[in-house]
C-alpha cells in the first residue's frame, strides 16, 4: 500500500537540489576545505617510518609499574622508547637523534615532540593516550572490585606484584595505529552529514503539512505507522545513497581510505543514519516543528561530538570514558576509524546496537508522540 | 436503515475544551444526490467534513457510511469514498501521473489497475497532454483539477468537495462543475461545501445551512427560499443565507 508512497517521496527527495547539495557536495567541498587547511596534518601516516623516543621515569612515578608494558606496546607500533637518565630532553633528542621525549613525572608526563615530525608526534600522543586510558579502566576495575567488598592490595598493585587479589590488567591494550587525519576527518565529517538526515525530507514534511496532504492518508486509511514508515524510509534510503555516493568520490578522488572491510563499514553507515533519521523524526513528531526539530537536532550532535571527543584530534580528549561512552557518535566513529585504519573494532557491536536501539527507541517515541497529539 | 441513505451522523458532536464546534449533528445523505453544505466561517463545515472522513474524531455521536459504522469498518468502506481537501494536496515537484499514482495507490490500487486508473483520472480533468508536467508549473485551475484527478482514481462511491473552485477563473470552475455533475449522473453521491451560492444553487440537489455547529435549514434550493418569503423567484440563495444566519461577521 504505501510502495508507491514511499517510492514517490525518494523522487521528491532526490529531485530536490539542496538534498543533492548537501548531502553529496557539501561534504566533499568540506573535506576539500579541511584538506587543504589542515596540510599540514594531511602526510600520509604510510610513509611514517619506524622512530626513537627517548624517555626518563623517576621511580615514585605513577606509570612506573607499567613501564615494561608500555615499551611493549610502543614496539608494536614501531616506536622504540630508550630510557635515559635525568636530563635535558632536547640535549638527549639532539644528542641521539630521537624524534620525541616523554618526560613521566609523578602523576603526569609531558611530551616533546620535534617540529618537522608532526604525524610521529601525533603518534606517539596517540599512543601514550591510549596507554593511559586502559589504566583508567583498570582503575575503574579495581575500584567496582573495591564497591562489591572484595579485598583490594593496592601497595601490591602500585608495586606491581606478581600476585594481587585484583590486578591490572594492561598488559596488552589495544593499540589503534595513527590514521591518516585526511582519511579520519573524510570520514567522520560525511558521518556527520549523515546526522542532517532531517534536511532531506523537510521539504515533503513542510508540504503534507501546509497541503493537508496528511489528511488524504489518514482519509485512505493510512494507519500511524505507515504514516511514520512512508517518512522514514525514503529518507533514509536518499540520505544512504546520497552519502555512499560522496563516501565513493571521497575515496576515488580525495584519497580517502575507508579500509578492507568496506561490508561492516557500510552496515555500519546504515545503522548510524538509521539512527539519525529516526532520532530526527521523533524531534519532529514531537515539536511538530521543522524549524525547532532541526535547531534541536543540530544542537544535539553537536554536544555528542562534543562529548564523543569528535572535535579534538583523534578523538583526545580530557572527558572521561565513561561520557564519551554516552554518545552514539563517539561508538560511531570510533568504530569506523578502527575498521578503516585497523580493520576491526571493539567498537563495533556498541557502535551497532547504540543505533539499532536508538532507531527502534525513537521510532516508538515518535509513533507515542502523534497518537498522543490524537487527531482534533 | 433506508437502503436509499448513504451517509448519516447521528448526535454528532466535536468540543475543543468547553467550545462546541459541532451540536448534536443529524445528517442523512441519500445516494445519488448532490449535497450542498453552506455555513458562514467557523460554522463547523470543515470540522464536519473532518468528522465524516474520520481524520478528526467525534466528541460524541457517529458516522454511519452505507449502512455501516464508518470508524469501525474503515478498511472495507475507506475504499468508496473519496475526498477532495480545499488545500491543493499535490506535490508540486512530481509529474501529474506521479501525483495521481501516489494518491490512488494510497487505496490498494497496484500495476496495470493503477495504470488505467491514472489514464482515466488525468483524462477526466482534461490533463492527459500534460501527465508529465511537473505539478509546480500548472496554472491554479490546472492545479484543482489535478486535486480532483488524485481523488476519483479509485472510483469512490462518495465523493466530498471541500471548497473546490476556490481562487479559479470562470472557465475552470465551469469545467469543474461539470465534472462534479457528470460524476453524480455517473452514479457517485456528492457532498459540496463552498462560499459560492450560485454554484451550490447550480449543482445541488439539497441543502443544508449550516451554523454555531447545527444545521439550522435544510432542503431544496426553492424549500430554503419558501423559509423567507413566500415568493421564491423574488429571492436569492445569497439572501436567504444572509437572513438565516445573520450579517454580522464570523471571523474578526
Amino acid at each position: 500500500m504505501i510502495r508507491y508512497l514511499i517510492k514517490n517521496n525518494m523522487k521528491l527527495m532526490l529531485r530536490s537540489p539542496a538534498n543533492i547539495l548537501l548531502f553529496i557536495v557539501a561534504p566533499l567541498g568540506v573535506l576539500a576545505i579541511l584538506s587543504n587547511a589542515f596540510s599540514s596534518l594531511m602526510q600520509s601516516y604510510e610513509k611514517k617510518e619506524p622512530f626513537e623516543v627517548g624517555y626518563v621515569m623517576s621511580a615514585e612515578s605513577f606509570y612506573a609499574p607499567y613501564e615494561e608494558a608500555l615499551v611493549e606496546v610502543a614496539k608494536e607500533a614501531d616506536i622504540t622508547l630508550k630510557e635515559f637518565q635525568e636530563g635535558d630532553a632536547k640535549e638527549w633528542m639532539d644528542r641521539y637523534d630521537l624524534t620525541g621525549f616523554v618526560e613521566f613525572h609523578d602523576e603526569t608526563y609531558l611530551v616533546w615532540t620535534r617540529e618537522d615530525a608532526k604525524v610521529e608526534g601525533q603518534t606517539l600522543e596517540y599512543l601514550l593516550n591510549t596507554f593511559v586510558e586502559e589504566l583508567d579502566r583498570g582503575k575503574l576495575r579495581v575500584m567496582s572490585a573495591m564497591a562489591s567488598g572484595q579485598t583490594v592490595d593496592m601497595e601490591a598493585i602500585a608495586k606491581g606484584s606478581e600476585d594481587p587479589e585484583i590486578s591490572l590488567e594492561i598488559e596488552h591494550p589495544n593499540f589503534m595505529p595513527a590514521i591518516d587525519s585526511r582519511d579520519y576527518y573524510g570520514i567522520i565529517e560525511i558521518i556527520y552529514f549523515g546526522w542532517c538526515a532531517l534536511v532531506c525530507a523537510a521539504g515533503i514534511l513542510g508540504n503534507e503539512k501546509k497541503y493537508g496532504i496528511t489528511k488524504k492518508y489518514q482519509v485512505a486509511g493510512l494507519s500511524r505507522l505507515q504514516i511514520y514508515l512512508t517518512r522514514l524510509l525514503p529518507m533514509f534510503l536518499v540520505v544512504i545513497i546520497c552519502e555512499g555516493i560522496a563516501a565513493v568520490i571521497a575515496a576515488l578522488f580525495l584519497n580517502v581510505h575507508w579500509g578492507n572491510q568496506l561490508l561492516l563499514s557500510a552496515i555500519l553507515m546504515i545503522f548510524m543514519i538509521l539512527a539519525a533519521s529516526a532520532f530526527e523524526l521523533m524531534l519532529y513528531s514531537i515539536t511538530d516543528s521543522m524549524v525547532l526539530s532541526i535547531i534541536i537536532s543540530f544542537a544535539v550532535v553537536w554536544i555528542w561530538g562534543f562529548l564523543g571527543g569528535s572535535f579534538e584530534t583523534y578523538m583526545f580528549s580530557t572527558i572521561s570514558q565513561s561520557i564519551k561512552a554516552l554518545s552514539p557518535i563517539y561508538h560511531g566513529n570510533r568504530a569506523m576509524i578502527e575498521l578503516s585504519c585497523m580493520g576491526h573494532s571493539d567498537y563495533l557491536v556498541s557502535a551497532l546496537l547504540y543505533c539499532g536501539a536508538m532507531a527502534i527507541g525513537c521510532s516508538g517515541i515518535a509513533l507515542f508522540a502523534s497518537a498522543v497529539r490524537k487527531r482534533g | 436503515m433506508s437502503e436509499n441513505i448513504i451517509l448519516r451522523t447521528k448526535d454528532l458532536t466535536k468540543k475543543y475544551d468547553n467550545r462546541v464546534v459541532v451540536d448534536n449533528l443529524n445528517l442523512e445523505i441519500k445516494r445519488g444526490e448532490v449535497f450542498g453544505l453552506l455555513g458562514p466561517n467557523g460554522a463547523g463545515k470543515s470540522t464536519t467534513m473532518n468528522m465524516i472522513c474520520d481524520i478528526v474524531k467525534p466528541t460524541l455521536g457517529s458516522v454511519e457510511f452505507m449502512g455501516k459504522d464508518f470508524r469501525k469498518h474503515r478498511k472495507e468502506l475507506v475504499k468508496k469514498l473519496g475526498y477532495i481537501p480545499q488545500d491543493l494536496a499535490i506535490h508540486g515537484n512530481l509529474k501529474a501521473w506521479e501525483n495521481v499514482e501516489l494518491f490512488t495507490s494510497l487505496y490498494g490500487i497496484r500495476g496495470a489497475e493503477l495504470k488505467t486508473a491514472i489514464d482515466e483520472s488525468l483524462e477526466y480533468v482534461g490533463l492527459s497532454e500534460r501527465r508529465n508536467d511537473y505539478a509546480k508549473s500548472f496554472s491554479g485551475g490546472m492545479k484543482r483539477r489535478l486535486n480532483i484527478a488524485c481523488a476519483i482514481g479509485h472510483h469512490p462511491e462518495l465523493l466530498i468537495f471541500d471548497e473546490p473552485t476556490v481562487g479559479i477563473d470562470p472557465q475552470s470552475r465551469n469545467f469543474i462543475l461539470s465534472k462534479i455533475k457528470e460524476s453524480n449522473q455517473n452514479g457517485a453521491t456528492v457532498i459540496y461545501t463552498s462560499h459560492y451560492m450560485e454554484e451550490v444553487e447550480a449543482i445541488c440537489t439539497r441543502i443544508a445551512i449550516m451554523d454555531n455547529g447545527r444545521i439550522i435549514a435544510c432542503g431544496t434550493s426553492q424549500e430554503l427560499k419558501k423559509l423567507v418569503t413566500k415568493d421564491a423567484e423574488d429571492i436569492s440563495l445569497e439572501e436567504v443565507f444572509l437572513t438565516l444566519t445573520g450579517k454580522k461577521l464570523r471571523d474578526y
